[in-house]
């Protein structure tokens, strides 16, 4: 059945856009193959799995993690159903939005959002990204007169009053804090934040979510950008009070810009539009000539390569090209080009590249690489989505 | 906010955090319900965060099973039950974790568990060592155990009550330590990149055979019936 979309809540295709029919061809065959994928991966509460990363892996819970994996995972469904009007799409989206609803806990939590702390509640970004792509969900019902909407946005209105508002939210500092206890700030979790409560403002009609608590954050985050020298636009991975920790990494400095570009839309604040293209300009600056990244960037012109992010790349290039409309010029066919190669047979991409190579003496083939992970095959599914030309019929 | 909702709130430290994935998992991989025997509700939390299969709680000295059952109304993954064991108990378990068990009522227990075990059960123990006191779940209320008994004093309490011991795995053992003070140690002489590098290998070493259990904090005994 196909039904009428209404105002668009898709990712914007970027302008001008032009693949190559074997890059258009195999963008649509990475899409439904990370959409038959996604749902091997399915088990009663959710999309479960293992998960690799860079801070601590978690392979022995393999059960379901309500946490960013929905974020793209949403926001992918509804690029689908944008661009198709195949009301299939809208379905998947909804039952990872109903997936959110059923694991809210009695505190306005999500059950088991940490990622790779699974399993445990109160994940940043993670809860954050979770409320994005239920306001997401929330407003193309709305913008179809879905009665529905409504409780996905109830579910994520909670969780920013009782989670965020009434437990991070620092009034003197005047930002999120990561953690009730300590004075720590992080700018890509606070980003996702930001998104969320833009959207939430929009959907609820009430300014207060952006310009008291969205825009504060972002002046925060602004802070954490570098200017000058050769970390020019970088911004530090988080803050302990007045110490920040120079650590820089491309993935997550690629994931404040389009919240920094949601500021810019919203009061029309260059400094936002800045900070952006600086940071992207940043990203673009340490890629390397096969389109991947490094893992992270130190001071001293240091870094550690490894593990190199495949799918997670769908995020960054998504991030840079939304930055195009801050005058951000680049070529994304070599990143495109690393990603797509990362497609395994059964439809997922790999995680990375050398996650053993971190360790001293470590190996080669370390089994992590290859391993799919849906919270990373997620970013790769949302980009691709938003590749894909509308009612081309490819999907 | 509540004295529950700050326990399921709280975060584990790695060695508990992994001992509580791997017990789960034998748990999870159980047909009817699994008993859980747990010395305090720090403990069983980790449980109801793990497992969405029907879990028995059994009420200890220092753990009141329906009081906590109660409590967690609204925040179990799976179904949660207080149990009521004894030797004349009809109701036979495959799958059994027991986190923590008291120095003065192992062996009682252990035989206990024997008794409720069906033939070919898996019994998981949680155990820990004198190093826990460094552990920030040993420095604030409620403890894990009031008088808890040692990894090697578990395993033989276990041989006692006629368990076959299967297998003992250490969590966060000397090579762990000396990878993270390395990483330290680079990071205060300004090489972060190396520091990362080495907690990286920090975790590749993160669990060591269990004849270690002396020289670790958390061990895990896996044990089966004869």
């Amino acid at each position: 059945m196909v039904v009428a979309a209404g105002p668009s809540f898709a990712d914007p295709r970027p302008d001008d856009l032009k693949l190559d029919s074997g890059t258009a061809t195999a963008v649509a065959k990475a899409v439904l193959g990370l959409d038959a994928w996604f749902d091997s991966m399915r088990q009663p509460g959710g999309y479960g799995g293992p998960v690799v990363h860079w801070w601590r892996d978690c392979l022995d819970y393999t059960g379901p993690g309500l946490d960013w994996r929905y974020e793209g995972i949403i926001a992918g469904y509804l690029n689908l159903w944008e661009r198709s009007g195949d009301e299939r799409w809208l379905a998947k989206a909804r039952r990872a939005g109903d997936d959110l609803v059923a694991g809210q806990l009695p505190l306005g939590n999500y059950r088991n959002s940490e990622f790779e702390l699974n399993p445990g509640t109160c994940g940043t970004p993670h809860e954050a990204a979770c409320d994005l792509g239920l306001l997401k969900l929330a407003s193309v019902l709305r913008g179809i007169a879905h009665p529905d909407w409504e409780i996905y946005y109830r579910t994520a209105r909670r969780n920013i009053e009782a989670f965020y508002i009434q437990r991070l939210w620092d009034d003197s500092a005047q930002y999120f804090r990561d953690d009730p206890r300590v004075l720590c700030f992080v700018p890509n979790k606070v980003a996702t934040l930001a998104e969320a409560l833009f959207a939430l403002a929009k959907l609820s009609g009430e300014t207060v979510w952006a310009e008291r608590y969205a825009l504060p954050t972002l002046n925060a985050v602004l802070e954490h950008q570098l200017t000058g020298g050769e970390l020019d636009g970088a911004i530090v991975q988080n803050s302990f009070g007045q110490r920040k920790i120079l650590k820089f990494f491309p993935y997550y400095i690629s994931r404040c810009i389009p919240s920094l570009l949601e500021g810019l839309a919203w009061n029309g604040d260059g400094r936002y539009a800045e900070a952006a293209r600086k940071a992207a300009a940043f990203v673009l600056r340490v890629r390397l000539a096969d389109g991947s990244f490094p893992q992270v960037v130190y001071p001293g012109r240091r870094d550690n390569r490894y593990p190199q992010w495949v799918a997670a790349v769908g995020d960054i290039l998504r991030a840079l090209d939304l930055a195009r409309e801050v005058g951000v010029e680049f070529d994304g066919s070599p990143s495109l080009d690393w990603l797509l190669a990362g497609r395994r047979p059964d439809g997922a991409f790999r995680t990375a590249l050398g996650f053993g190579r971190v360790t001293p003496g470590g190996r080669l083939d370390d089994p992590r690489d290859d391993l799919p992970v849906v919270g990373w095959n997620d970013k790769a599914f949302r980009t691709l989505t938003g590749l894909l030309p509308a009612r081309s019929g490819m999907v | 906010m509540r004295a529950f909702e700050e326990l399921y709130l709280r975060r584990p430290t790695l060695e508990y955090a992994q001992a509580f994935d791997l017990a789960a998992g034998t748990l999870n991989r159980g047909e009817g319900p699994g008993l859980a025997v747990v010395s305090s509700p720090v403990h069983a939390v980790e449980l109801l965060k793990r497992c969405p299969g029907p879990v028995d709680y059994w009420s200890t000295e220092n753990f009141d099973a329906p009081a906590f059952v109660a409590e967690a109304q609204g925040w179990a993954w799976g179904a949660a039950s207080a149990a009521l064991l004894n030797h004349q108990n009809t109701k036979a378990y495959e799958a059994l974790i027991w986190a923590e068990p008291e120095s003065h009522s192992a062996l009682a227990k252990a035989m206990l568990l024997r008794s409720v075990a069906q033939a070919n059960a898996v019994l998981v123990v949680i155990a820990s060592a004198p190093l826990r006191r460094f552990l920030p779940a040993w420095q604030i209320h409620p403890r894990p155990a009031q008088d808890p008994l040692s990894p090697g004093a578990v395993r033989r309490a276990l041989s006692k009550a006629g368990w076959q011991l299967k297998e003992t795995i250490t969590f966060h053992g000397p090579r762990a330590v000396a990878w993270t003070k390395l990483a330290q140690l680079l990071e205060r002489l300004g090489r972060p990149d190396w520091g990362d590098r080495c907690l990286f290998a920090m975790r590749a070493n993160y669990r060591e055979p269990g004849w270690l259990w002396p020289l670790a904090p958390v061990s895990l005994i896996r044990a089966r019936t004869i």
